[in-house]
């Protein structure tokens, strides 16, 4: 599949600089003094999509991932930053252009309970789409809601039932079928697996990827699971913090992994053989706040390749990972300081060595 | 039936297992048929509650005698030609004044020779036609102005908010009696002030819901289809939110028939003479002392009555939409 994203030149999203910084709820007084406090989800992430691409974000809990989906999507207005769709400056559009842009780009949500409206059917859902946009009415509406049941595994015998009737599952089915009444681009699928068990998980998984072979759509899928971002993503980007903390292809980022965030979120996921076994990484305490994120590097704090001054003093690039580390992709960037280190001395003191 | 006697220790026994003789159970979720509406297992629920049924039956039949107690004209036509209550209330020497109980007046007389009987079936009208009115009207006006302010936030929400809190710091009655003084007398007037002192709860009551709904992520899957705010907000927020608000407004009547009494026991309510069940009261407060029990005990068996019974129906209505008895989280 990614010889395929590779053939498409243009891409279809560009975000460049996204900041989406949140004001703390503060007291009216201390409004007026100016004393406002931000917490800064998303601070500063490029990200580029191509056609019939899927590209994985993952992340700890709290690291800005869902906020960085919902941006590009702009459900949430960006701080900073653009963002570029189908050639389009889409940052600040409005009225019936962001009508317009909704059409073309979906989200998928985590909760398959709480994002169906517990009081319409399922039948009425999905027929919302097409009412807003005005993309079919009556007879035909009834019938584009039936075909997009079957597309996603339903029957028809389901629509005039409530959300609560159905399994979760079956509800994400519903909420796909809801994204895709549009006929979508680009599908931003927020973590749309973590609430169903792994045999459900894979069924949606492979639903998504038998959509996007059949229709083109493109993904931005935001996951903490890493197996199943493996599974599914063409491209995957590692964020801590608000930030990129590298970049690149699924084979470069779970083959080659350069950044100390990365290695330890591979160390994390659970092995059956121990064929594989790495020296372990194990991560100490929870990220620090983003309301007051560390100087420098913001991984400084739980670095377990920490150098010294370097990182808590200068805040490290992106860069493109040297070819000596026996990268072959010039898409995969990293931004760590030990990027900037010579060759013998980052094999010298490789973990993985 | 024959019983075989257990040949061996243990008193179950599984016999004739064969996996292929047992069928497939039909796992699909086809139940056939629709779904019953979330209004229709509402109501279920509350058919099943005996102490709300009861409150509802008094309710309606205090509604139904207070209606056809008089005949009803409209613009010199008789909409309504029954007349339950024998004489019309306000027609004086019916027969000697302060009388008790008998069989020709049940209910005996006031000092004006009045027929008490009529006067409760009659004033019935007043009671509760201010409590359906002035609930009504402050949930027209408190869930609008609460529905806005917790979906727009900012500084509208401040503005209503702030607004609800100088409302609060006054005492609901004593502010409701220094409307009605500067107001005066007047069956509107009387409306009026509970509104005003009344919305201000239904506000503060929707705009926390709307608080929670809004966070929901079907407003925001709504809102990424394209939907249009005022329509998220009627559509998928305020329907969301609004049960407890049926809850609190019909305790409210309640209540708000109970503060009319009292601004008519106070001598503030309707003008004095009027058949309202309040102003009864404070008319014979004077005679009960003398031993006319009669002229008080109806009209305030007839207020304790309707308070009781209302309260008895909004806690069945609580219990029938309680969220805790909603299938969403039932099907958890």
């Amino acid at each position: 599949m990614s010889q395929k994203a590779k053939s498409v030149d243009s891409p279809l999203l560009t975000a460049e600089n996204i900041k989406k910084h949140f004001p703390v709820e503060t007291g009216i007084i201390s409004r007026f003094l100016g004393d406002e406090e931000f917490v800064r989800a998303v601070d500063g992430v490029d990200i580029e999509l191509r056609e019939g691409e899927t590209v994985g974000v993952v992340g700890e809990s709290g690291c800005g991932k869902t906020t960085l989906g919902r941006t590009v999507a702009r459900l949430y207005e960006p701080s900073d930053g653009s963002i570029h769709f189908d050639d389009q400056e889409i940052t600040d559009v409005s009225g019936d252009r962001l009508k317009k842009l909704r059409k073309n780009i979906q989200v998928i949500f985590q909760d398959p309970m709480s994002s169906l409206n517990p009081r319409k059917t399922v039948g009425e859902i999905v027929a919302k789409p097409l009412e807003i946009h005005d993309l079919a009415s009556g007879d035909e509406k009834r019938e584009r809601v039936i075909e997009l049941f079957e597309e996603v595994g339903l029957q028809e015998s389901h629509l005039d039932r409530y959300p609560h009737e159905f399994s979760g599952g079956q509800r994400q089915r519903v909420g796909i079928a809801r994204a895709l009444a549009v006929e979508p681009k680009l599908i931003i699928a927020d973590e749309p697996v973590s609430a169903l068990d792994v045999s459900v998980q894979a069924q949606i998984i492979n639903l998504m990827k038998r959509l996007q072979a059949e229709y083109g759509i493109s993904y931005l899928f935001i996951a903490h699971d890493l197996s199943v971002v493996k599974h599914i993503s063409d491209r995957v980007a590692v964020m801590y913090l608000g930030k990129i903390a590298e970049k690149g292809s699924t084979e470069e980022i779970f083959e080659n992994p350069q950044h100390p965030y990365t290695r330890a979120l591979m160390n994390s996921i659970p092995r059956v053989d121990k064929k594989r076994s790495r020296r372990d990484i194990l991560l100490e305490g929870t990220p620090p706040s983003p309301s007051n994120p560390p100087e420098g590097c913001p991984f400084h704090s739980r670095c377990p390749e920490f150098i010294g001054d370097e990182c808590v003093d200068r805040e490290p690039e992106l860069e493109q990972v040297s070819g000596d580390s026996g990268s072959e992709d010039s898409s995969h960037v990293v931004a760590c300081h030990w990027q900037e280190k010579s060759v013998e001395e980052r094999q010298e003191q490789d973990p993985f060595n | 039936m024959t019983r075989e006697p257990t040949t061996e220790r243990g008193r179950l026994r599984v016999r004739g297992f064969d996996a292929d003789a047992t069928t497939d159970v039909d796992w699909s979720p086809d139940r056939g048929g629709r779904t019953a509406s979330r209004r229709a297992r509402a109501w279920r629920r509350f058919s099943g509650n005996r102490t709300a049924v009861a409150g509802l039956v008094v309710v309606v039949a205090l509604l139904v005698l207070a209606v056809f107690a008089r005949p009803i004209e409209v613009a010199g036509v008789t909409v309504q030609p029954f007349a339950l209550a024998p004489y019309a209330p306000a027609t004086t020497d019916v027969a000697p004044a302060s009388q008790p109980p008998s069989l020709a007046h049940p209910f005996g007389t006031d000092w004006a020779g009045r027929d008490v009987l009529s006067r409760v079936l009659y004033g019935g009208r007043y009671s509760l036609a201010i409590g359906v009115v002035a609930v009504a009207l402050g949930v027209g006006v408190g869930v609008p102005l609460g529905a806005v302010a917790g979906y727009v936030g900012g500084w509208v929400d401040e503005a209503i908010m702030r607004l609800v809190d100088v409302l609060y710091a006054f005492p609901f009655l004593v502010l409701a009696i220094a409307l009605v003084a500067v107001f005066g007398q007047g069956f509107w007037k009387l409306v009026l002030a509970l509104v005003v002192v009344g919305w201000i709860s239904y506000a503060r009551l929707v705009r926390g819901e709307i608080l929670r709904v809004k966070e929901e992520e079907y407003v925001l899957a709504s809102r990424a289809l394209g939907v249009p705010d005022r329509s998220i907000l009627a559509r998928h927020v305020v329907p969301n939110a609004i049960a407890p608000v049926v809850v609190q407004a019909t305790l409210d009547v309640g209540t708000v028939v109970l503060s009319a009494a009292a601004l008519g026991f106070l001598g503030l309510g309707l003008p004095p003479g009027t058949a309202e069940w309040g102003s009864m009261l404070s008319a014979s407060r004077d005679t009960l002392m003398q031993g006319q029990w009669w002229v008080t005990v109806f009209p305030g068996l007839a207020i304790f009555l309707f308070v009781l019974s209302i309260n008895l129906v909004g806690d069945g209505v609580r219990d029938a939409i309680d969220p805790q008895g909603d299938s969403r989280r039932e099907a958890r």
